[in-house]
């Protein structure tokens, strides 16, 4: 008798244990199916459509900025809802999520971000060449940068993202500090840096001339600076042959990673971009080598003193003496593949790139607009930093280097060059030999690619 | 011995050395260890920014501000996600505790068939890290619908947590001498009588742990709660402190103000039960 | 200590055991075996999200390259080993060290163990970059400290990026988190023992390591060796600790194998190589389990 009242009031609990599973998925596809249902009844019957848009490299303040942008377009288009999903964390945090959506068919619409030639590849995202050539978005952009993101589709040139607000690359320096030492905060070319560095260092008060990255992305911050001193404008010649370990590469690596523990401090061996920016902005570093998107903190913590702190372009290539910058970077709006509402998505896209809204982000993200309407902006004027970098490249003597991205594996041989580059910096192997062996790995990619 | 006993009766007049020693002076040595990191992220919260990571970096916070708390709480709308972890981890804790009772009893005091296997399958679950499965898990997810709903974040904690809460919950059982039970039967109390008024009591302190450790686990978890809801307004607590963390700037003082708030709930209930881990034992219940 | 079966237990529920842990087991599989096979499934294929179009079956492949095309894979599988034996072993020692005196009584006995704690409720993503706040050469609170006390400028030591100074430093942090784990189970197995039977050791004038390795472990052998294990696991997963404070760095020598799946996975793409690592992963620690488990005689009968 007992043993039956147990078993029973057991058997009910288990029951309902096993059940919250088939209920919860019930109740979810219920509400999936019904807000499914709900979104093609509304995009057919109604006319009413929601579209979906993620941001990467999502804060509260970016956050709020996007939200109200699009309830402003909401007002202005009340059939279209737009739901908004600020995605936090880096670029393989965004990288991941879309990965995730891609593998489980519910991808947004539009994506902020960066576009990848793994995207391309995989046909995620849309090809926009036939809404561009239709839109008033082609002339407003300069073409140098529809030309980069064209380049990332090397085998057809097709425009996959219409370029965002972008972080230009930027060197922050300490006017104060670099008078004390008598010399001038105009940089003319890349020696000038390293003049500076070497007499501005003082390493018993512990304040150093610049910071070398050594941790994660070392790599790419070191391509960014030894193309901009070699002044060559493209990974591979016109032979096809590699250009990384070019003598004036190998100089510059030498130079640059040469000062460690004399002009820099010893733990850059595996600094990362926290530790950078504390440095800097906490007065230890002299020059600081990054892009106007840590402009708003720098300044801050120096409260906007121009005496002392100042952002300039990169200096002039001793070779060429001509400013030469990384191309811009790949950020950019894209419409993925899997959306449903392809022509709305495109008038979304349209509505991003307007001077309000690009500009106003580019404001509070530290970041350059790229359309001609959005640079004519105040604010820009007023920030020295972006003033400094939106001069710099409308400067038709300033060129760009170009990176090939659309080699499917090119970050990650980045990646890892990031432990060939603190071995240099430990006296593991010189530079010339990480410099040739990086070539080989690139130059092995670049035949596989020629050859496919 | 007489001379202990007359010792302990000093114990609550007079300062005992040895008590000193092997007491005050190792719990105080803990908690300055634990308490230093805490005390830091406290100060880092009070401060302004320039004071954290600017020129005026100093220890000491120089003014006290509360713009911190003020901006995480207001501007970030924490209310929303503190609601949101606050649903899905009770939620997952409740159903934790109730299976890992059920499984850790049946573990302990019964032989059957794949007794082993189930033990093997229950240590399974945690020998591979989830980022590496989180994308098919996903597609499993999606499959039934449950993808952009909580259900989906809290059948995940559950069974994530099943393991470890189980197989404890056994260890625990295991503790209550079986001679309780069986004398509870002699006396004619019925098997579920017998568990609840006589075993439960008595495993407490081990509900007590499962469920700190699981509610914890629940409320500071960020990868799966990032990666399988995708509607802001759903999103939990790790999720707004990453927002913190810009892309090239990090706000220490709202991140460690935001944690500080996040801190509250588990430390709180952890206060309030606490005072349950003490030994049931005692009063002579297996003599009987 | 004993788990005994009696008439009363076997008769006519034959099939309870099963019937309570089956809405376990349906969940596990369905939300943990059948996205574990995937990975499984993954690191039989060359999986790479940057080389998409030549994506298929390659048998072991993936697995040949780990043992012998691979010069990260042995030594972080080295370091991992390292990592986790000093992290267990410390987190434990400390951890019943902490336990016992909160199991004692004291005034404010309440306060302690709800601060004790704290180290394991903070949130991951604070706890990170909290102690890279405290670690950091010129913002952080050791260095502040040090600077009071004098210590000239140029000789402050660089915690996360001196070559001896590192591994130290990331113990420091991972240890602060993981003693309250261990310190709360075992604060909770600690009432499972019985009073009287120290009492009846006080009267004999047994003195206090004696109680402790004669009485109080052998009681709370099953939750230390428990607790060990599933420890010994997570740590041997942890991913973020290592990975915000020193990247797995300087050159991969904090690189433990969870991280070097991580990236080989979610940075790089290659789902299918960061998948055979995995797998080699999950079927080293299923056998350690098991042997682990079979030489502490678990779950058999206690004298």
């Amino acid at each position: 008798m007992k043993k039956n009242v147990k078993t029973k009031i057991l058997s009910v609990f288990l029951a309902a244990a096993m059940l919250l599973p088939l209920a919860a998925c019930s109740q979810g596809e219920n509400s999936n199916a019904a807000s499914k249902s709900q979104k093609e009844s509304e995009n057919q019957g109604s006319g009413k459509v929601t579209l979906t848009y993620w941001a990467g490299s999502g804060t509260e303040e970016r956050n709020a900025f996007l939200k109200k942008a699009f309830e402003t377009y909401n007002k202005k288009n009340p059939n279209i809802t737009v739901e908004y999903l600020g995605v936090p964390g880096s670029a393989s945090d965004m990288d991941q999520k879309l990965n995730m959506a891609i593998a489980g068919d519910e991808v947004p619409d539009v994506v902020q971000g960066f576009l990848t030639s793994s995207y391309i590849s995989r046909k995620i995202v849309e090809p926009l060449d036939s809404y561009v050539d239709q839109s008033s978005i082609k002339n407003d952009i300069q073409t140098k940068y529809l030309d980069v993101f064209r380049n990332t589709d090397i085998k057809n040139k097709k425009l996959y993202a219409i370029p965002a607000p972008s972080n230009g690359t930027m060197i922050y320096i300490r006017p104060d500090l670099i008078k004390e030492a008598g010399l001038s905060s105009d940089l003319d070319t890349w020696n000038d840096f390293f003049k500076i560095a070497d007499k501005t260092t003082q390493q018993s008060k512990g304040v150093y001339g610049y910071i070398i990255r050594g941790g994660s992305r070392a790599s790419a911050d070191l391509e960014f600076d030894m193309y901009s001193y070699s002044g060559i404008t493209s990974f591979f010649d016109k032979n096809g042959k590699c250009t990384i370990n070019d003598p004036k590469n190998v100089e510059f690596v030498e130079k640059f990673l040469g000062r460690f523990k004399k002009d820099t401090s010893a733990d850059d061996l595996n600094k990362n971009w926290t530790a950078m920016s504390a440095q800097f902005q906490s007065g230890k570093a002299v020059m600081l080598v990054h892009n106007t998107g840590s402009g708003p903190a720098n300044f801050k913590a120096f409260n906007n003193d121009p005496n002392k702190v100042k952002g300039m372009a990169f200096p002039k290539s001793p070779y060429t003496h001509k400013v030469t910058v990384p191309q811009p970077t790949l950020n950019g709006y894209m419409m993925m593949s899997g959306s449903k509402n392809k022509a709305e998505a495109w008038k979304l896209i349209e509505y991003m790139q307007t001077p309000a809204i690009s500009g106003g982000f580019a404001k509070i993200a530290g970041q350059i607009p790229v359309t001609k309407s959005a640079q004519s902006q105040d604010w820009i004027q007023n920030t020295q930093y972006i003033k400094a970098s939106v001069d710099s490249s409308n400067d038709p003597n300033t060129v760009f280097t170009n990176y090939p991205y659309y080699l499917p594996n090119f970050t990650k041989i980045e990646n890892e060059e990031d432990a060939q580059v603190q071995r240099v910096l430990l006296g593991k192997i010189t530079a010339k030999q990480m410099l040739d062996d990086w070539a080989k790995k690139l130059q092995a990619e670049y035949d596989k690619y020629k050859n496919s | 011995m007489t001379k202990s006993i007359r010792q302990r009766g000093y114990h609550k007049k007079r300062f005992s050395v040895r008590r000193f020693f092997s007491l005050n002076v190792p719990l105080v040595l803990f908690m300055i260890f634990i308490l230093i990191p805490l005390v830091w992220a406290l100060l880092t919260s009070l401060k302004s920014y320039d004071q954290v990571s600017g020129e005026n970096v100093s220890v000491f916070p120089n003014p006290l501000t509360l713009i911190n708390y003020v901006n995480v709480w207001k501007a970030s709308k924490f209310q929303v996600y503190f609601g949101n972890s606050l649903f899905i981890a009770s939620v997952s804790v409740i159903f934790i505790v109730l299976l890992s009772i059920c499984n850790g009893y049946v573990l302990s005091r019964y032989d059957f068939h794949g007794k082993k296997a189930v033990m093997v399958i229950l240590l399974c679950t945690q020998l591979m890290p989830v980022v590496l499965f989180i994308i098919p898990l996903f597609v499993v997810f999606k499959t039934m619908g449950l993808i952009n709903t909580r259900f989906s974040v809290i059948l995940f904690y559950i069974v994530q947590n099943l393991a470890f809460n189980s197989i404890m919950m056994k260890s625990f059982v295991d503790g209550v001498p079986y001679e309780i039970e069986e004398a509870a039967h002699v006396d004619g109390c019925s098997r579920m009588r017998t568990l609840v008024h006589i075993v439960m009591p008595l495993l407490v302190p081990g509900i007590v742990a499962c469920l700190v450790m699981a509610f914890v686990n629940c409320w500071n978890d960020f990868l799966v709660a990032f990666s399988f809801i995708q509607k802001q307004s759903s999103f939990t607590i790790p999720i707004a402190l990453k927002y913190m963390i810009g892309e090239y700037n990090v706000d220490y003082g709202q991140l460690a103000a935001g944690s500080i708030i996040a801190l509250i709930i588990p430390v709180g209930l952890f206060a309030y039960i606490q005072k349950y881990l003490v030994s049931g034992l005692s009063n002579g219940a297996v003599k009987g | 200590m004993r788990k005994g079966h009696s008439e009363v237990m076997t008769k006519g529920s034959k099939y309870f055991p099963y019937i309570a842990i089956a809405p376990s087991m349906i969940l596990i599989a369905v939300f943990m075996f059948i996205p574990i096979f995937q990975v499984f499934n993954l690191s039989l294929q060359h999986y790479d999200y940057n080389d998409f179009g030549n994506i298929g079956y390659i048998g072991f492949q993936n697995f040949k390259k780990i043992f012998t095309d691979d010069d990260v894979f042995f030594p972080s599988a080295l370091f991992t080993l390292k990592w986790v034996i000093v992290e267990v072993a410390l987190q434990l020692v400390l951890g019943l060290a902490l336990a016992l005196l909160l199991n004692r009584k004291f005034r404010c006995r309440g306060l302690a163990r709800s601060l004790s704690l704290v180290p394991w409720a903070v949130s991951g993503v604070l706890t990170t970059m909290l102690w890279m706040l405290i670690f950091d050469q010129n913002i952080g609170l050791l260095n502040l400290i040090l600077i009071k006390c004098h210590v000239p400028i140029n000789m402050l030591p660089s915690w996360l990026n001196d070559e001896k100074l590192v591994f130290p430093s990331v113990i420091l942090a991972e240890l602060w988190r993981g003693i309250p784990f261990f310190a709360i189970n075992f604060l909770a197995a600690l009432q499972g023992v019985p009073q009287e039977v120290y009492e009846s050791c006080d009267v004999d004038g047994a003195k206090w390591y004696q109680k402790l390795f004669l009485i109080t472990l052998p009681y709370i052998k099953e939750s230390i060796l428990l607790t060990t294990l599933l420890r010994c696991i997570w740590e041997f997963n942890s991913i973020d600790m290592l990975f915000t404070m020193t990247n797995g760095g300087p050159v991969n020598e904090t690189t433990t194998l969870a991280l070097y799946m991580m990236k080989t996975s979610i940075v790089n793409g290659d789902y299918g190589y960061g998948s055979a690592i995995g797998v080699i992963v999950f079927i080293f620690l299923l056998i350690f389990a098991m042997v682990y488990l079979k030489i502490s005689h678990f779950g058999e009968e206690a004298e």
